[in-house]
């Protein structure tokens, strides 16, 4: 099962990567608190992509594909835009007491999606970024 | 989304209504300074009308932490779902914040 939605690169467009995640993630078949999870780390990464990578340029676009592999029993992400790259080998992740005591409101975003997610891959060619999340699912929780 | 303050007997209750996400969360960041920079000692959050709340609301609740501990301020997050909730747990700002399943007390008790 496979399904893309393309967006403009404004974080208004979000709640429309949400509903698009969630019908997906409801076809395939999950539980609402994987559902919301996954929903949150897409959120999350395509948030950075519109904010860091493409500036919350609406001319600018993004691509996001969802596939559910149902012999693995895995989920596939792969988010595709052409901003600036982002450099994950330099990624440091946060201690949230450090960030407190900072009055720190963002760094969380990646810590989440990291949570969350089982793998997820930065790369960069030709100018064109994908971004790649991925998910095992426990067959048993599917509910169809 | 829509966020509301209603103060009564000097105890300020915040109700979100709806989605935050890195498009809106400023809208909570200038409430929350508000209610915070201003007199109150116990504030509630209702929570039971938020569906769905990212990483950049999550981190506008976490630049307060300090100044409510710092102010002495009593402030209370109620009424989340139990998705909406198990974003809290995965930052830890469960053990950090106070979250009760529902107002403990009413606002006029006191």
């Amino acid at each position: 099962m496979q399904k893309k939605i393309e967006i403009a690169a404004q974080t208004e467009d979000l709640k429309d990567v949400r509903g698009f995640v969630l019908s997906f993630l409801s076809d395939v078949g999950l539980q609402k608190t994987t559902k919301h999870q996954i929903i949150l780390a897409i959120d999350e990464v395509c948030a950075n992509i519109i904010i860091h990578s493409d500036q919350a340029n609406p001319k600018k676009s993004i691509s996001l594909v969802l596939s559910f592999d149902a012999i693995k029993s895995e989920l596939n992400v792969s988010i595709k835009n052409h901003g600036k790259s982002f450099d994950y080998k330099s990624y440091h992740e946060p201690v949230i007491s450090q960030l407190i005591a900072q009055r720190k409101k963002g760094g969380i975003g990646l810590y989440l999606v990291r949570k969350i997610m089982d793998n997820i891959d930065f790369l960069t060619e030709g100018g064109l970024n994908i971004t790649t999340l991925t998910k095992k699912i426990n067959p048993s929780t599917i509910v169809s | 989304m829509n966020i509301t303050s209603h103060t009564e007997n000097d105890i300020v209750t915040i109700t979100i209504d709806g989605e935050i996400d890195a498009s809106n969360a400023v809208v909570l960041d200038t409430e929350l300074e508000q209610v915070f920079n201003s007199s109150g000692k116990k504030v509630y959050l209702n929570g039971e009308k938020l569906s769905y709340i990212s990483s950049a609301g999550l981190g506008v609740l976490m630049s307060y932490i300090k100044d409510i501990k710092e102010k002495e301020i009593i402030f209370t997050i109620y009424g989340l779902s139990a998705q909406v909730f198990e974003v809290f747990q995965i930052l830890g700002l469960d053990l950090l914040l106070t979250i009760e399943d529902r107002r403990t007390m009413a606002p006029t008790s006191n």
